[in-house]
């Protein structure tokens, strides 16, 4: 009997629990206390639950009784979880729901920096605008010339930035410091940058205001990121005016390993267009890379990259102190290259980044019957550490190690040098809220060599306006060594110094960028020497003050892509040997570039155009008592490149024709005087016009994303 | 006694465990209608977020994360900001990775995926064109573990027939890849209960204009 009323007891239960149904409704807002549409309600664990309609309402019931969980959810907010009780009377609730931080509703710190990549929104370029700007010819350095802060093309390379010197600017691959990035040196013509635009998927390029990680650059940093494992395994051919190419990509499992060889020579391309410079030996060349990537565990990435060439060049050019013997100039160059790198997330919440990089680089130089030689070696090892707290706070901390050897020989005479530098590093990223950031950083550098050491701040502040804009302020400290051909005869010198002070306002939508920032630069501690005797000191100093615009357009014309940069730079310096602080030979007043793409999808074809002015540079004349006051005549270049997408038996190919100069402008970058001042020869471009044409092949690959 | 209240408890824990099927059964079904009845974007994301809490209580079943995938998919169709089409699909793919979690290596969970991963590149296809070889890994892999499965061809012929011909697309191409997948589907005969069955209508239309 007992049983039996158990049992009723039981049932009875179970009856009153399907008859009490409990209603639940309410509305759905945002934090704006706008409706929200098409939110997921629902109770834990139970088929019960409803989605809010388009004025945000919901209502359900439900057989579930006592505590349980109410969960909202909607694409773009946080999860939303609530406690309720189920005991039969109706439940009315007002939820609310916060946005998911994303790159577009949070705040970024931007001043200074412009980004190339493909992953992020904020990124003003994608990684293939670096590869097909015209007039770049798919050289890094050549396409970052079209961006604000920087100098048009002249006969030094390098990357010269808002009144800085082109040594001024470091590169840096995966983190790791590259000390010889470019190829060979030669006199009055700037060489390309040895890296392929498409090993990266990232790059930013930093005019200023960088980040603590960041040393030895007064100016700039550009900061080059690998791609990760390579999708497909396939042979990339090309065969260009200048010479050929094979890439071999193969993609396992959890790996991918590329093996590439290029062997370029210009002999039967300056035969066929007629060159200004006099070449005793056109340029030639051959290198041979391996890439290799790992995943190991769950977020580790092993990258490990190597590469070797060797390039030999001659020319003669005028001696300007006597034109009857003109001077014979022959380099060969040598260089090798190993940049390893390991990032994992050691917690979920801690990421280690390490890597090593060695390389070494050698030129041998004939100068008429002069033998120079120039070695150097350099090694670095880093280890980083990021934190990550808060919800979007990070700090990140670490240490480097650089050994650099270099050794310089005249003939018979040698000389040389190591130094040993450590560098130290902390910074974080901390947000007080989503629309304000702060950076604050801080770097302690000390070398062997120079028995100095130096303690560098970097403090950024940026603020998110609006959906679109956003403001930032910088200021930081940067140091960097006097350069080798200095410290290699002494060494009883100080870091040179660089305050960077910076404003910046960027407005960003999907197919729009407007960026404007204004900066202002002091110098201190720069390397001047007087006479032959090469007697150094700290003493130089200067400033640069200026803005840079950017405005990049994706949407005016729909099947097309433009960006405009403009740069306008006041600086003086006094270094070297300058007797008063000057406008230095490498500062335009006022620079512009218009890169234009167009996309011509019926005949397959991309079409662009680079635009580049800029106003006349300074140029010294000893016959004028007024130092560095005569200027060149305005610089103008147009390029265009044209590729064309088809197939070569079967297999994807992009033919690729581009021309530098198009009208043939004649441009003059400074001059070079004799000695006593009655000789005088304009530094021009090695050719009036470039023209190169190449066809890339990627065999095993027929879709048109092999590009 | 204490035996038969234990048996009784047996007896309800059982009836409760196997009312599960009838309640599933039920949610599917009417699942299902919805998804059958959805015209617009919001009607197909109430069917995802139908088909989710049925996932959500139903913990060892993949179809329902299936069928909440597939809607949501549909219902980003009809997003026009690109933001949130990209959070939509990001959401899609992560029910798909859970439906596989409870039935690796399935055709059409790999067919599905693939579709995901290639309407995450057409939202912006200039700056994500790598991201298609990771989509035609999951169709090749969909097509591997089922010769017959007619939506891995139909989303691959489909994708052959929005690429331009410049970049080894178009009608033309398209034509004789629909025709297979429409073959298919008119051998397919679902092999279980609430069994994938869409894409019939969308390969005919398609057909019909790559023929013309």
């Amino acid at each position: 009997m007992k049983t039996l009323s158990t049992l009723t007891f039981l049932f009875s239960l179970i009856a009153f629990g399907t008859l009490a149904q409990n209603k639940v409704s309410g509305v759905i807002k945002n934090q704006k206390g706008q409706v929200l549409a098409g939110a997921a309600i629902s109770i834990k664990d139970s088929y019960d639950g409803a989605t809010s309609d388009k004025d945000g309402k919901f209502s359900f019931t439900t057989d579930e009784k006592e505590s349980k969980e109410l969960i909202v959810n909607l694409t773009g907010y946080e999860i939303n979880i609530q406690p309720i009780v189920l005991n039969g009377s109706p439940i009315e609730l007002t939820v609310v729901l916060e946005e998911v931080a994303t790159e577009l509703n949070t705040v970024v710190v931007t001043a200074g920096t412009m980004e190339a990549n493909d992953r992020s929104k904020m990124a003003q370029l994608k990684s293939l605008d670096i590869a097909t700007t015209a007039g770049a010819e798919a050289d890094i350095i050549s396409a970052l010339q079209t961006l604000p802060g920087t100098q048009a093309p002249s006969g030094e390379q390098g990357l010269m930035v808002r009144g800085g010197a082109a040594s001024e600017t470091k590169m840096y691959f995966d983190g790791m410091l590259i000390k010889n990035p470019y190829l060979n040196d030669l006199p009055d013509i700037a060489s390309r940058g040895r890296f392929s635009p498409f090993m990266f998927k990232g790059m930013s390029f930093s005019a200023g205001g960088y980040s603590a990680q960041y040393g030895q650059a007064l100016s700039s940093a550009l900061v080059l990121e690998s791609k990760d494992l390579e999708p497909k395994t396939t042979t990339g051919v090309s065969i260009m005016s200048v010479g050929g190419g094979l890439l071999q990509t193969n993609k396992f499992k959890r790996s991918s390993l590329q093996i590439g060889g290029q062997y370029i020579n210009l002999q039967p391309y300056y035969e066929l267009v007629k060159q200004d410079a006099h070449w005793n030996y056109a340029p030639r060349s051959y290198s041979a890379s391996a890439n290799y990537k790992l995943k190991t565990g769950k977020t580790g990435l092993f990258k490990f990259y190597s590469e070797f060439s060797s390039g030999e060049l001659g020319l003669s050019y005028d001696n300007l102190e006597d034109l009857s013997k003109p001077n014979s100039y022959n380099n060969s160059n040598h260089n090798f290259l190993l940049n390893s790198t390991y990032q994992s997330f050691l917690t979920e919440k801690v990421k280690l980044d390490a890597g090593v990089t060695y390389s070494t680089d050698r030129d041998s130089l004939k100068l008429n019957y002069d033998n120079i030689g120039d070695y150097d070696r350099f090694t670095e090892g880093r280890a980083m550490l990021t934190v990550f707290f808060g919800r979007l706070s990070s700090l990140r901390f670490g240490g480097e190690y650089y050994n650099s050897y270099k050794d310089q020989r005249f003939n018979d005479q040698t000389r040389n040098f190591t130094d040993n530098q450590t560098a130290a590093f902390a910074e974080t990223d901390y947000y007080f809220t989503r629309s304000l950031v702060a950076r604050f950083g801080l770097r302690l550098e000390n070398s062997s060599l120079m028995q100095q050491a130096n303690l560098a701040p970097r403090l950024s502040l940026s603020y998110k306006l609006n959906k679109n804009s956003q403001t930032s302020l910088a200021y930081g400290r940067f140091y960097q060594s006097p350069e080798d051909n200095v410290l290699i005869v002494d060494r009883h010198l100080d870091f040179q110094s660089a305050d960077h002070y910076i404003l910046n306002y960027q407005y960003m939508t999907d197919k729009r960028t407007f960026r404007a920032e204004a900066f202002y630069k002091n110098y201190d501690g720069l390397i001047k020497h007087t006479g032959e005797a090469e007697n150094y000191t700290n003493t130089g100093n200067g400033y640069a003050r200026g803005i840079d615009i950017f405005w990049r357009d994706r949407k005016t014309i729909p099947t097309a892509d433009y960006w405009i940069s403009y740069s306008f730079l006041d600086t003086k310096r006094n270094f070297k040997d300058y007797p008063v602080a000057a406008r230095p030979d490498f500062a335009a007043k006022h620079t512009l570039s218009l890169v234009y793409k167009h996309y011509l999808t019926s005949i397959h074809s991309q079409v662009g155009f680079t635009y580049t002015y800029a106003s006349g540079r300074p140029y010294y004349n000893p016959n004028n008592v007024d130092f560095m006051s005569d200027r060149t005549k305005d610089y103008h270049n147009l390029s265009m490149n044209i590729s064309y997408l088809t197939r070569v038996m079967r297999q994807f190919t992009v033919v690729y024709l581009s021309i530098n100069n198009v009208p043939g402008f004649n441009n003059i970058y400074g001059y070079n005087y004799s000695k006593d001042g009655s000789v005088r020869q304009p530094i021009e471009p090695p050719a009036k016009r470039t023209v190169f044409l190449g066809m890339f092949i990627t065999i095993g690959s027929s879709d048109f994303n092999a590009l | 006694m204490k035996t038969t209240l234990l048996t009784i408890a047996a007896i309800f824990t059982t009836t409760i465990a196997f009312a599960q099927s009838p309640n599933f059964d039920k949610g599917m079904t009417k699942g299902l209608e919805m998804m059958k009845s959805a015209k617009a974007g919001e009607d197909f994301l109430a069917t995802s977020n139908f088909f989710e809490r049925i996932a959500s209580a139903e913990k060892d079943q993949w179809l329902p994360f299936y069928y909440s995938a597939y809607n949501l998919l549909v219902s980003g169709h009809f997003e026009k900001d690109n933001n949130k089409k990209d959070g939509i699909f990001d959401k899609a793919l992560n029910l798909t990775l859970q439906a596989q979690a409870l039935q690796p290596n399935n055709s059409e969970l790999e067919a599905l995926t693939g579709y995901i991963k290639l309407m995450k590149v057409y939202v912006d296809p200039m700056s994500r064109y790598m991201d298609i070889q990771a989509a035609m890994a999951n169709l090749q892999k969909a097509k591997e573990l089922d010769q017959n499965n007619p939506r891995a061809a139909f989303i691959l012929a489909q994708n052959t027939f929005y690429t331009p011909e410049a970049y080894g697309g178009g009608k033309k191409l398209a034509l004789p890849m629909l025709q297979d997948a429409m073959k298919k589907y008119e051998n397919y005969k679902p092999a279980f209960a609430f069994a994938p069955d869409w894409g019939a209508e969308r390969c005919k239309t398609l057909l019909e204009e790559a023929q013309k």
